[in-house]
């Protein structure tokens, strides 16, 4: 999986699982990307199937378009008021009678929906050859994006912030090759990032967090761009959750190197039973790796393990002799 | 809830075969997906992702999309007898798992994974290190399968809220036999039995094929597996419901009308004495394997019998069932009916040898059933993770990270193990409203919240027990 | 576990030759057997009832001298029902009144199934009340194993019965 899917699974199978048992009792509580929280629940007389969404940008949202595009979808589906804990509540009728499948794939779309529509909002004005003030949708705790109009493109601002400092790194090079990647395809749009300081793009706009576990990801979209907005707009909306995605798989690429160099040279089994004699050792082990001072009753008892190993062969790899005649001795 | 982003914790439960995993405070797992990777093939077979360079690691499957692809891509099975059998295939298979199906952020998520009994805790640094490095979990649970199971039974009306009972998880390819006592698994007294669901569908098939000629060979263990997930029961006496079967065929005897799926000919078979022989194979293995022979109740009496004399009376009082193999109408029943026979013969002649002298005090033998018993393991891991409490008493990363520091052997930082009764008296002390417990608990709660560092180990002493040791760094 | 005979706790009451128990038969055939109370379930009734649950089982520890003849006529009916798989009712009849008294081994023969099982014979007249006590059960056992395989239908054998005819019980055959 290189991309990620735009809708939530769980949902369409609650919504197909409803048609085909309507007499069960539902109410599940899960979570999709960006902290948004999702229940699912029958109403009383199961007469009903009620969505409900809980996310930080739903106000946002439905200020820039988000409320026209959810009402032509859902149409009466939208319930007037969201129930208590939620932001926005979807209720499907029991009765419903048209292509179920169909009905279900529109519902696990529900987010992806909601978050497409300022990207639309902004595709379209450009479409009509008009400018829209700048958008901010404020979805994660510490995170927003920005939505702009500049001549025929659009620019997005992803404010990405990272818990973890290795990440950043990881993600320089990964949006590195983003930036490369214009040299060899036609077409991309065109990316820059930053760290710390927001890009020119968003000056003179307020709130805009800064700091050193914040980096700005801008794309430039062009009118070819647009000519599919859908797409894009699916595409550009988990730009986010792609990053995070693919910075964690990077991160396993490497473990999985780093394990296959460990299991080559066979000093996994060493390493782990020399873990093991830790575990019996009652002295801090906090002077040097090997040192630890393993009484040599402990040695006798415990560590037949070690000994076999140490007798494997593996002895001039991992432990020098000194060392390993003070463990033994 | 997460104290931070206020979302459900992510519980998985990684079986041999199937994995099941989905958010707490269901009451179901969301997905249950065989534990199965479709990886590329080392064949050079193409497929569509492959021609791109670069993203090998990501071009995979898992669960039935795996099985689904097992034609153009090798087929794995990640874990072996209840570990995990390679930790490559496994970190791929989270990853989907968290960012395909879940669809969560795992750093917004508090996750509870599980391990078998005996777990190395080799195999538990490995888990905490691939979720605390790859997938920056704020917060990991690794709890013991059989005491998620004995937590999940609370949920029937019979049970009494402690830890101590023997957990008879069966699953689809072996049976386990858990004594636990206060949430420790006793690991010497640990039974393996090799008959679980597989060998049932074995088995009708077999009865099957001997007496139905219509069934078309490729569809026969279909069959025999909806056989035995529809129609199975256990009963009392086979020869009593031979005779049943005999001289009522009309109500016990069920013909099923079918399509062949490629021809779409109909066919027609006839389920009959393998809706009760199928089942009986836990308490006469004999008819369908010549390799083991002992029956169910016998080995969890054995078991029982092999655990410290003080807690064999709290093992026999609840012994709880797991396990979708579990799940025949009157198993426990049975499995109750056939302990108790040979707990009160064994009473009866100990007080005859006694000469009349000792009068023993009756035992107890109850066998829990309750409704979540199929995903019992990950509905205790769910239940568990719902309670506000569960957010105190993992393994967060803090602690992870200042283990890390202070432990010279960075290739490998050891995991903080938690003992598993910490959290049980939490759950415990909510559910009950027993302030009996609060004693413990504080003692606990100081031993957790505070910031010294203690490397906490399970250490399997000489009489098989597993004790807590608590070094401090 | 196996189902053992009722007749295991005989107190002596029936006729033994060597550990053979001389059990009454409800019958007409001749024979040294006595003759059983028609209401109560004979030796031929219990091996039919208990057919179908002990034909699964590998091991059979004998429990007492009913067992022996339990285990015989156990084997006897898997031998009948593979002879009629494919016969009417009346041809069944036939066939199997023909095996009941064709050459069959006895007790001390070296192709007697259950070798071990039972005592040798120690006489000419011991060896003859057998083979005439068996060939009495083999008879009656016939008859009424057909009454009951095409109780239903007396063109085709119970296929609820002929399941079981593959099963080799303890592993031995007559």
């Amino acid at each position: 999986m290189i991309l990620l899917e735009t809708g939530n699974r769980i949902l369409y199978e609650e919504v197909l699982s409803f048609f085909e048992n309507q007499a069960k009792k539902v109410d599940t509580v899960f979570a999709d990307f960006d902290g948004c929280k999702f229940n699912v629940k029958t109403n009383e007389d199961k007469s009903k199937l009620l969505v409900s969404i809980s996310f930080k940008a739903t106000a946002d949202l439905l200020k820039h378009g988000g409320s026209n595009l959810i009402k032509t979808i859902y149409g009466a589906m939208v319930q007037g008021s969201a129930e208590p804990g939620y932001d926005m509540t979807l209720a499907v009728p029991a009765t419903f009678n048209g292509n179920k499948t169909e009905l279900a794939t529109s519902i696990s779309l529900f987010k992806r929906n909601l978050v497409s529509a300022p990207f639309l909002m902004a595709f379209s004005a450009i479409e009509a050859k008009k400018t829209i003030d700048i958008i901010s949708v404020d979805y994660r705790s510490e995170e927003t994006f920005y939505i702009k109009t500049q001549g025929d493109n659009v620019i997005v601002v992803f404010d990405i912030h990272f818990k973890d400092a290795d990440d950043i790194i990881l993600s320089k090079i990964f949006l590195q090759s983003f930036v490369d990647a214009r040299k060899t395809l036609n077409n991309t749009p065109a990316i820059t990032f930053s760290q710390k300081d927001p890009p020119l793009e968003l000056k003179g706009v307020r709130g805009v967090r800064t700091g050193a576990a914040h980096g700005f990801v801008s794309f430039v979209l062009f009118p070819a761009h647009l000519k599919k907005p859908q797409e894009t707009a699916d595409l550009i909306q988990t730009f986010r959750d792609y990053l995070h995605y693919h910075i964690k798989c990077a991160k396993g690429y490497m473990h999985t190197s780093m394990r296959n160099r460990l299991m080559l040279s066979n000093v996994l089994s060493l390493v782990n039973s020399l873990n093991r004699i830790k575990i019996f050792s009652h002295t801090p082990p906090n002077q040097s790796c090997f040192s630890i001072a393993i009484p040599p009753k402990t040695i006798q008892k415990k560590s037949n393990l070690l000994l076999v190993h140490i007798n494997n062969k593996q002895k001039n790899k991992i432990i020098s002799q000194p060392l390993l005649n003070s463990l033994i001795g | 809830m997460n104290p931070v982003s206020g979302l459900p914790a992510v519980i998985i439960d990684n079986g041999t075969g199937y994995t099941k995993m989905g958010f707490a405070g269901n009451n179901d797992p969301n997905f249950i997906i065989p534990t199965a990777i479709a990886t590329q093939t080392s064949k050079g077979k193409q497929t569509a992702a492959s021609q791109k360079k670069g993203v090998e690691d990501l071009d995979f499957f898992i669960g039935d999309e795996a099985i689904a692809n097992s034609k153009t891509y090798d087929l794995n099975y990640p874990i072996r007898h209840g570990q995990i059998d390679n930790w490559t295939f496994m970190e791929q298979y989270w990853e989907q798992c968290i960012f395909k199906y879940l669809r969560c952020e795992p750093e917004d998520h508090y996750f509870l994974l599980t391990e078998p009994p005996l777990n190395a805790p080799e195999n538990r640094e490995f888990t905490a290190e691939i979720m605390f490095e790859t997938f920056n979990v704020p917060g990991l649970y690794i709890a013991v399968q059989a005491v998620l199971a004995l937590a999940a039974s609370w949920t029937s009306k019979n049970a009494t809220e402690n830890l101590t009972g023997t957990v008879i998880d069966s699953g689809d390819g072996v049976t386990h036999v858990i004594p636990v006592a206060e949430g420790y698994v006793i690991g010497s007294s640990i039974k393996h039995i090799p008959i679980a669901g597989k060998d049932i569908t074995g088995f009708i098939q077999q009865i099957m094929r001997e007496r139905e000629p219509g069934i078309p060979p490729s569809e026969a263990f279909e069959i025999a597996k909806r056989t035995k997930e529809q129609h199975c029961y256990v009963s009392p006496d086979i020869v009593k419901e031979f005779q049943k079967y005999d001289q009522q065929p009309e109500t016990w005897i069920k013909t099923v009308q079918q399509l062949e799926a490629v021809t779409k000919k109909p066919f027609s078979y006839d389920v009959g004495y393998e809706r009760f022989l199928g089942p009986e194979v836990f308490f006469n293995p004999e008819i369908a394997n010549s390799d083991f022979l002992t029956p169910l109740p016998k080995v969890v009496d054995d078991t029982i019998q092999s655990c410290p004399i003080d807690c064999r009376r709290g093992l026999y009082k609840n012994i709880v069932l797991s396990g979708g193999s579990t799940m025949f109408k009157d198993f426990g029943k049975r499995l109750q009916r056939d302990i108790k026979r040979s707990v009160d013969y064994r009473i009866k002649r100990s007080e005859e040898l006694s000469g009349g002298k000792y009068k023993a005090v009756p035992l107890t033998v109850q066998v829990i059933s309750h409704n979540m018993q199929r995903y019992a393991v990950w509905f205790g891991g769910s239940m568990l993770g719902s309670t506000p409490e569960f957010y105190n008493i993992q393994c967060c990363i803090w602690w992870y990270e200042l283990k890390s520091l202070f432990l010279p052997n960075i290739n490998n930082p050891q995991f903080i193990s938690t003992p598993t009764t910490t959290f049980v008296k939490y759950i415990n002390h909510q559910k009950t409203q027993n302030t009996n417990v609060t004693t413990n608990k504080k003692k606990d709660q100081k031993q957790y919240n505070s910031l010294e560092i203690y490397k906490l180990s399970y250490i399997d002493s000489n009489h098989g027990w597993l004790k807590r040791k608590k070094i401090k760094i | 576990m196996v189902f053992h005979s009722s007749f295991n706790d005989d107190q002596g009451q029936y006729r033994l030759v060597g550990n053979w128990p001389l059990l009454p038969v409800k019958t007409t055939q001749k024979g040294p057997a006595p003759k059983g109370d028609p209401n109560q379930p004979d030796i031929i009734d219990e091996a039919l009832d208990l057919f179908k649950a002990n034909i699964l089982f590998r091991n059979f520890e004998v429990q007492g001298n009913g067992d022996r003849v339990l285990i015989y006529l156990t084997l006897y009916i898997t031998k009948c029902l593979l002879k009629i798989a494919t016969m009417n009712k009346a041809d069944a009849e036939k066939a199997l009144f023909l095996v009941a008294q064709e050459q069959f081994a006895v007790p001390g023969e070296q192709a007697f199934a259950l070798g071990g099982y039972v005592t040798i014979p120690n006489t000419r007249d011991a060896t003859d009340t057998i083979r005439q006590t068996l060939t009495q059960l083999r008879l009656e056992m016939g008859y009424r194993l057909c009454s009951r395989v095409y109780a239903l239908d007396a063109a085709r054998p119970n296929k609820w019965w002929l399941c079981f005819s593959k099963r080799k019980f303890l592993n031995k055959a007559l």
